[in-house]
C-alpha cells in the first residue's frame, strides 16, 4: 500500500456504485441489492436505514466481499476506495484491506468473537498481523484499545473470554478491535441493536467520541430512526434492494420526500412533546401491505403495491433517482409533489 | 431487607390486583441440585389494572417484567404476595379452580415464530382454546375463528395454512386472534411487536388499540421500548432489577420523571426528529447488576447520578409522592423535587 495519507474531510473516501449482488437459489434469482449507489466521506456518518430485506447489510458486506459464495454473488457495479476498484482485487489484496482500512462491526458481539481466545490476544492479532507489531507491541495496543473504549481495568479484561463480558463489554471490545488499525471507514451493522437503550446510548457516545478523536468515516447501518437522526450526518433509505432516498439527516427528517421515508417516520411511536400533547391515544401511520419479496419485482417502482400515491406511471416503470434539492436525491415519480406539500 | 407498601396503588374494583408479588428461582448446582443461590427475579412488585385499561410495564432485560407477566397469569407460581382478579384472591388456586380464570386472562408472546405450534393450522391454532374450554362445536366454533381471523386482518380462507406460510405480522395476527378467542377480559402482551419491522409494528400496535376500544380489554404490555410502551398504555410501570421503580399516568412519567432511573431512560431513548441531536442527555455509567445479588439498598444507586449514604443501605417502597404519581426514591423525602437534583451538600 502506498503511504498513508489521511484524506481531506468532505472528500469521498469510499463510493458505491451501482452495486448489484444477487443471490442465486433454487427459487429463483435474489436481487438482494439492486443498483445502489452511495458514497460516505471522510469523518462523517452516513445512516443507510431500511427494514429486514431491504439489503442494508448484504450492501455492506459486499463492500468487504464477505457475502457467502454461492449462493450469493456481487454481478456489477463497482466498490472504490483509495483509487482501486475492491471488485478486482485478489484475495490477499483483500485482505490487507479488511480490518484494517475498512473493518466492520456487527449486530451480535457473542456470535463475532472467537470464545475460545481472550479479548485482548484477539484484538492483538488483528494489530499484529496489519500493523506488523511485535507481539509485545500489539499487546500494549490492545490494553490501549481497551482503556480507549472506556472498559474498566483493561489489564485484567485483557486475560478475559467474551463469555465472562457483558453485552455491552464485548461490543465495546468488538469497536476496539475494529478501530485498533486506525481504519478509514468503519461499517456499523446494527451495533446496538442487540443492547438495551441506556447501553445503547452509552456504545453511540463512544463511536462519536472515536470519530471525533480519530476521524474515522462511519457507515452506520440500523433499522432504528431514532438511531439514525441522532447520530447520521447522511441518511439512505433502501427499499427493496434499492436506494429509494438519501439526504443530509436534518432535510430527511424535516422534509421527506419518498412515500416510505414518510410513511416510516409515522409509523414510529414518538417520544417527545408532541406525542404527549393530546393525553389520548393516536393511532400510528400505517404502511399497508408486506415488504415484497425480492423473487419476482416487476418493472414497476417496488414500493407501488404499498403506496397510497401510485398511478399507473409508478405501476409501469421504476422511478430514476433524481436530485431535487442539492444533496437530497429521491426515486419517485411523484417526490415534487410531497416536497411541495411539506414546504 | 424488601418493604412492603403501606398502601396499594389502588382505587375502587380494579380488574387486576397484585400485591408485593415476589418470584425468585433457586439456582441448583451439581448432581444433587444443590440451592447454590437464589435470582430475586420479581421482588415485591404491586400495581392494580382497571377494565379497559392499558398498564405499561417498561425496564431493560433481566429486569424482571417478563415474569410480572407470566406470574400474574400464574404460568408460574409466585414465591410471595397475592393476586387478585375482581377482589377474588386467585393466589392459591389449583388447576381445577383457575380454569374460568384462565379464560379470563390471555397472553400474547413476542416471537411469532416460536410460539405457533407448527403441526397445526392457523384455524386450529386460533379454535384451540374453544377446544380446551369447551366452549364451542363443529359449524359455530369454524364461524367464530372465521370472524376471529376477519377482525385481526387475516383473509378466512387462510385457515388452512400453516404457521410457515405466514409473515412475522400475519404470525402475530393469529397469535392475538387465539388470545381472544375466549373473550378474554385481560390480555398480557409480552413484548408483542419487538419482532417486527417498524411498518407492521405499526399495524399491530393499531390493531391492538381498535380491540381494546371494542371489547373493553385490559392489557398489562409488557415491552423494552419505551416509545412504544407509552403510545399504547394509559398508565406506565418502569422496572429496575425486580422492583417498580415509578408508577404513573404516561403523560406525566414523560412530563416529570422523579425517579433518576426513569430520567435517564428517557434520555436514552433516541428520537426520530431532525431536533433531536441537540437535546440534554442522562448517559448512565457501567451495566446492569445481577439479579442473583442485587446491590443493597436501593438497586439503583450504582448507576445513579444523585444517590447518597442512605441510597446505599436503605431500601425504599414504592409511594405516591403526588395524586397518581408512584415512585421510590429518597430524594423527594423531604417533598418533591422536580428537576431531579443532588441533595445539597452530597457527594453524587
Amino acid at each position: 500500500m502506498a503511504v498513508d495519507v489521511p484524506p481531506a474531510p468532505g472528500q469521498n473516501i469510499l463510493e458505491i456504485d451501482d452495486l448489484h449482488t444477487h443471490f442465486f437459489t433454487q427459487a429463483g434469482v435474489v436481487r438482494a441489492v439492486d443498483g445502489v449507489s452511495y458514497a460516505v466521506r471522510a469523518g462523517e456518518t452516513l445512516g443507510i436505514v431500511g427494514e429486514s430485506g431491504c439489503g442494508k447489510s448484504v450492501t455492506a458486506l459486499s463492500v468487504l466481499r464477505l457475502v457467502a459464495s454461492p449462493p450469493g454473488r456481487i454481478v456489477g457495479g463497482a466498490i472504490r476506495f483509495d483509487g482501486a476498484n475492491l471488485l478486482h482485487l485478489g484475495e490477499s489484496e483483500m485482505e490487507a484491506i479488511r480490518g484494517n482500512e475498512i473493518s466492520m462491526i456487527f449486530q451480535e458481539p457473542m456470535t463475532s468473537l472467537n470464545p475460545l481466545m481472550t479479548v485482548g490476544r484477539q484484538i492483538g492479532e488483528a494489530v499484529a498481523l496489519h500493523q506488523g507489531l511485535a507481539k509485545k507491541e500489539a499487546w500494549a495496543r490492545a490494553v490501549d484499545m481497551l482503556r480507549r473504549v472506556s472498559i474498566p481495568e483493561p489489564e485484567r479484561r485483557f486475560h478475559a473470554y467474551p463469555h465472562q463480558l457483558s453485552g455491552g463489554m464485548r461490543q465495546r471490545v468488538m469497536i476496539a478491535m475494529a478501530l485498533s488499525c486506525n481504519p478509514n471507514v468503519l461499517i456499523a451493522d446494527e451495533p446496538t441493536t442487540a443492547l438495551d437503550v441506556t447501553i445503547q446510548a452509552q456504545i453511540l457516545e463512544l463511536m462519536r467520541e472515536l470519530q471525533e478523536t480519530l476521524g474515522t468515516a462511519i457507515i452506520l447501518i440500523t433499522h432504528d430512526m431514532g438511531v439514525v437522526a441522532e447520530n447520521a450526518d447522511r441518511v439512505a433509505v433502501m427499499y427493496a434492494g434499492r436506494k429509494v432516498e438519501e439526504a443530509a439527516a436534518k432535510t430527511l427528517f424535516e422534509n421527506p420526500g419518498h412515500p416510505y421515508t414518510r410513511g416510516l417516520l409515522g409509523s414510529i411511536p414518538k417520544l417527545d412533546v408532541a406525542a404527549h400533547l393530546d393525553a389520548r391515544r393516536n393511532r400510528l401511520t400505517e404502511i399497508k401491505g408486506l415488504v415484497p419479496s425480492l423473487h419476482n419485482l416487476g418493472e414497476g417502482c417496488t414500493f407501488a403495491p404499498r403506496c397510497e400515491f401510485a398511478t399507473d406511471q409508478c405501476r409501469a416503470a421504476y422511478p430514476p433517482l433524481v436530485q431535487h434539492r442539492p444533496g437530497h436525491t429521491i426515486a419517485c415519480w411523484h417526490a415534487d409533489k410531497f416536497l411541495a406539500d411539506a414546504a | 431487607m424488601t418493604v412492603a407498601p403501606a398502601t396499594t396503588p389502588a382505587r375502587n374494583a380494579p380488574l387486576i390486583e397484585v400485591r408485593d408479588l415476589k418470584k425468585h428461582f433457586p439456582i441448583l448446582k451439581g448432581v444433587f441440585s444443590r440451592p447454590a443461590g437464589t435470582v430475586y427475579a420479581v421482588d415485591g412488585v404491586s400495581f392494580c389494572i382497571d377494565r379497559g385499561e392499558t398498564l405499561g410495564l417498561v425496564g431493560e432485560s433481566g429486569c424482571g417484567k417478563s415474569t410480572v407477566g407470566r406470574t400474574l397469569l400464574k404460568l408460574l407460581e409466585p414465591t410471595a404476595g397475592r393476586i387478585l382478579v375482581r377482589g377474588e384472591d386467585i393466589t392459591d388456586h389449583d388447576q381445577e379452580r383457575m380454569l374460568p380464570f384462565r379464560r379470563q386472562m390471555q397472553m400474547i408472546y413476542q416471537d411469532p415464530y416460536a410460539s405457533l405450534n407448527p403441526r397445526m393450522s392457523a384455524g386450529e391454532i386460533v379454535g384451540e382454546p374453544m377446544v380446551i374450554h369447551r366452549v364451542a362445536d363443529g359449524d359455530e366454533r369454524r364461524d367464530r375463528v372465521a370472524s376471529l381471523f376477519e377482525r385481526v386482518g387475516l383473509r378466512p380462507e387462510l385457515m388452512s395454512a400453516y404457521p410457515h406460510e405466514f409473515s412475522g405480522g400475519q404470525r402475530q395476527r393469529i397469535g392475538i386472534a387465539r388470545a381472544l378467542a375466549l373473550s378474554p377480559e385481560l390480555v398480557v402482551g409480552d413484548e408483542p411487536v419487538s419482532a417486527l419491522d417498524v411498518s407492521i409494528q405499526a399495524q399491530i400496535i393499531n390493531l391492538l388499540m381498535d380491540l381494546q376500544d371494542e371489547f373493553n380489554l385490559s392489557y398489562l404490555f409488557v415491552a423494552h421500548d419505551l416509545a412504544v410502551v407509552e403510545h399504547l398504555s394509559h398508565r406506565v410501570a418502569v422496572m429496575y432489577l425486580g422492583r417498580i421503580v415509578e408508577l404513573t399516568d404516561k403523560t406525566t412519567l414523560f412530563e416529570m420523571p422523579l425517579h433518576p432511573y426513569t430520567e435517564a431512560l428517557l434520555s436514552a431513548v433516541p428520537i426520530p426528529k431532525a431536533s433531536a441531536r441537540s437535546r440534554r442527555r442522562v448517559i448512565l455509567k457501567g451495566d446492569v447488576p445481577s439479579p442473583i445479588n442485587p446491590p443493597a439498598g436501593c438497586h439503583f444507586h450504582t448507576r445513579c447520578l444523585y444517590a447518597t449514604a442512605r441510597c446505599r443501605t436503605e431500601a425504599l417502597a414504592l409511594r405516591e409522592v403526588m395524586p397518581g404519581h408512584w415512585t421510590a426514591c429518597h430524594l423527594h423525602d423531604g417533598g418533591v423535587k422536580f428537576p431531579l437534583a443532588p441533595p445539597a451538600g452530597s457527594s453524587a
